[in-house]
């Protein structure tokens, strides 16, 4: 190999050390040995270890406690899980890749290449995911409707989210949903939430008398919170008068028990005054003409 | 909300520590043998009201009536309050026997404090009551001071059931030519202040003072010195010198200030636990009781539906289990097996066909039910 003219203090074998290690530097992965792989594999399987310990300890320690603390131990679950992963990516990043300015730029444009034409949906779900933290659109222990599923929000992972509905079964619902479709959160973060109560009758009722029994049922309901106000509304139709109550459980997860025992102690208070129900005939000439 | 779990996590661990320090310790002292046990109890229970109660009740009302009589504006009504384990109509008649009133006629409504066995004869019952007529020989200008000793036994929750208080609500307003006296239990004014507002029409309900550990020795000092426990410390070997006896006074005093902390005042509550601490010397012949340091029982672990049940009957004060049944909405035979779990675990007791609340386990499910979110009756 001939070498330029140098200067005569410069060495050759320490301008070829020099470019070696600029090319090091240069290269995005970093050198590979036996024992970064073993520490690798230990942090993820750690890593692992600790979300599904944290998983089931927040879940028990949130059925343990009095319940005015189980909504905010669930709570903390998305947040423990983003931190452990967050550790454990950093980690192995510092591991195995070479993070200079240039490397990093490389790097993140090869990923954007990558990640836009396979895994869109993916991050799109991760992104939603790490935003709804924020945004607290629903938590976990949150009642809320997606699309056509509602239930309790009983799991908060990476890319989804899980329902628990009322018929017991547990719907996987994507972050990425956040961003096209409307999310209706019962109680957002709260142990109480809105429950609507109908009741119908014909145009004929004493009206005075239906409100009285309404507020009475909803006040002498165990599951019923006081502190909250109980409100009944009503709307007429065509074919008879609705009257709506709205109120309160003391927990939300008593939502549909809270109602039938609201409606059974209406119903028994109606009967014994006689109270005349809408006739069916005109509810199903209504619903033919709105269809028509 | 973060504050209050570690507060909350804080003393559940104290509790626990202290459980387990009280377990491990080698106590020499043995707990009552029950024979015993029930006779020392029959003997509380016919111990009298607290002294500080009964002035307390007499003070109040002897202002309040000064008060009416001397200015037309002011309030003709005197609301005193208690908690749901110390029902305050005995109070109110024990104030009202002993006491010369300042009225001319002193008449109590419904003595009989016990709902009709027809939840919905509740309203009619208050109704029939209000429209008695006043005992003989009370005439026109007289003053008359109408007692009600127990609001409880007025309203049950369910629909309807607390027409009665609205009707006595009217009339109270409306007849301010007479002195009105109501005891209520807490709770219950509570409830009825969410459901009918009473507060903004009697804002000025007054609770029972909690009693001072002074007070407390001072009720139970029958029984004490019957029991011989004045005596014990008396007996004491006195070569340990006057420091000694000055400290085992010290200690003394400290155990009663406790009981009073521990059963946040209440006569009942404290009643319960100080039975509770006593133990027998099983070295003496005699059988000589000591009292040791006074400490809450454990709560068991509670249902939801358990909840319910405990505060519908602090609520009531006490009920019979159809009319609990009835309120709460639930069939007699979902209800009966929790009924008899709760006895069986001496949460509840039954007495008169009524259930209610073991006094001793109070300030638990106080907390219990405040962290459940159901509401209390205590600030």
């Amino acid at each position: 190999m001939a070498w330029p003219l140098l200067h005569p203090g410069l060495r050759p074998e320490l301008l070829l050390a020099a470019a070696q290690a600029e090319t090091s530097r240069q290269r995005i992965l970093a050198e590979l040995t036996l024992w970064k792989s073993i520490s690798a594999v230990l942090a993820i399987l750690l890593a692992y270890g600790s979300i599904v310990l944290i998983e089931r300890l927040t879940v028990w320690l949130s059925e343990k406690v009095a319940r005015r603390y189980r909504l905010l131990i669930k709570q903390s679950l998305p947040f423990l899980k983003g931190l452990i992963l967050v550790v454990t990516v950093s980690h192995l990043l510092d591991q195995f890749l070479n993070l200079n300015q240039n490397n990093l730029l490389a790097l993140t444009g090869t990923l954007a290449v990558a990640l836009g034409f396979a895994f869109k949906d993916y991050v799109s779900s991760i992104i939603a995911g790490v935003v709804s933290l924020f945004e607290a659109s629903y938590r976990v222990g949150d009642r809320v409707r997606i699309g056509d599923h509602y239930g309790e929000v009983v799991g908060y992972g990476l890319r989804s989210l899980q329902l628990l509905t009322p018929d017991d079964d547990t719907v996987t619902i994507p972050h990425n949903l956040l961003w096209t479709d409307p999310i209706a959160n019962a109680n957002s973060g709260h142990l109480e939430a809105q429950v609507a109560t109908d009741v119908y009758f014909d145009h004929r009722v004493d009206v005075d008398l239906v409100m009285e029994i309404l507020y009475q049922a909803a006040y002498s309901s165990q599951y019923t919170q006081l502190r909250l106000p109980v409100v009944v509304v009503m709307t007429e139709h065509l074919w008879g008068t609705q009257f709506k109550l709205r109120s309160y459980p003391i927990d939300a997860r008593d939502e549909f028990t809270y109602q039938t025992d609201l409606l059974r102690r209406a119903k028994r208070a109606f009967a014994q005054h006689d109270l005349p129900y809408p006739y069916r005939s005109l509810a199903l000439l209504q619903q033919a003409a709105a269809k028509g | 909300m973060a504050l209050h779990l570690l507060e909350a996590l804080r003393d559940s661990l104290d509790s626990w520590f202290e459980q387990q320090k009280s377990q491990l310790a080698e106590d020499p002292l043995e707990p009552l043998p029950r024979e015993r046990s029930l006779a020392v109890q029959r003997q509380v229970a016919g111990l009298n009201i607290p002294a500080a109660q009964l002035t307390f009740v007499r003070q109040e009302l002897e202002e309040a009536i000064a008060a009416w009589r001397s200015d037309p504006d002011a309030s003709h009504v005197l609301i005193l309050l208690s908690r749901p384990v110390d029902p305050i109509a005995p109070v109110i008649e024990a104030a009202l026997a002993g006491w010369t009133a300042p009225v001319d006629v002193c008449h109590t409504l419904l003595p009989c404090h016990h709902r009709p066995a027809d939840p919905q004869a509740t309203a009619l019952m208050l109704s029939a009551a209000l429209e008695e007529p006043l005992p003989s020989g009370a005439g026109d200008d007289d003053t008359v001071l109408l007692c009600l000793p127990s609001l409880d036994q007025c309203f049950l929750r369910c629909i309807k059931g607390w027409s009665g208080i609205g009707h006595l609500r009217e009339v109270i307003l409306e007849r301010r030519d007479r002195f009105w006296l109501l005891g209520c239990n807490g709770w219950a004014w509570k409830f009825l202040d969410h459901v009918s507002q009473i507060n903004s029409y009697f804002p000025d309900a007054r609770t029972l003072p909690a009693l001072t550990g002074d007070d407390l020795r001072d009720w139970l000092a029958p029984v004490s010195h019957d029991l011989g426990l004045g005596r014990a410390a008396d007996d004491q070997p006195n070569d340990a010198g006057d420091g000694e006896h000055s400290k085992t006074g010290a200690g003394e005093t400290d155990q009663w200030a406790q009981l009073a902390d521990l059963s946040l005042g209440s006569f009942r509550i404290a009643a319960e636990l100080w039975l509770g601490a006593l133990r027998l010397d099983p070295d003496s012949e005699a059988g000589r009781l000591q009292q040791s340091r006074p400490a809450l029982p454990t709560l068991p672990a509670l249902t939801d539906e358990d909840r319910y049940i405990l505060h519908s009957l602090l609520i009531h004060g006490a009920l019979r289990r159809d009319h609990l049944a009835y309120g709460l909405g639930l069939p007699s035979h979902r209800l009966q097996p929790r009924i008899q779990r709760l006895l069986g675990e001496g949460l509840l007791r039954q007495s008169a066909a009524e259930l209610c609340v073991q006094p001793g386990h109070y300030p638990a499910l106080v907390k219990e039910l405040a962290n459940s979110n159901l509401f209390t009756g205590e600030a």
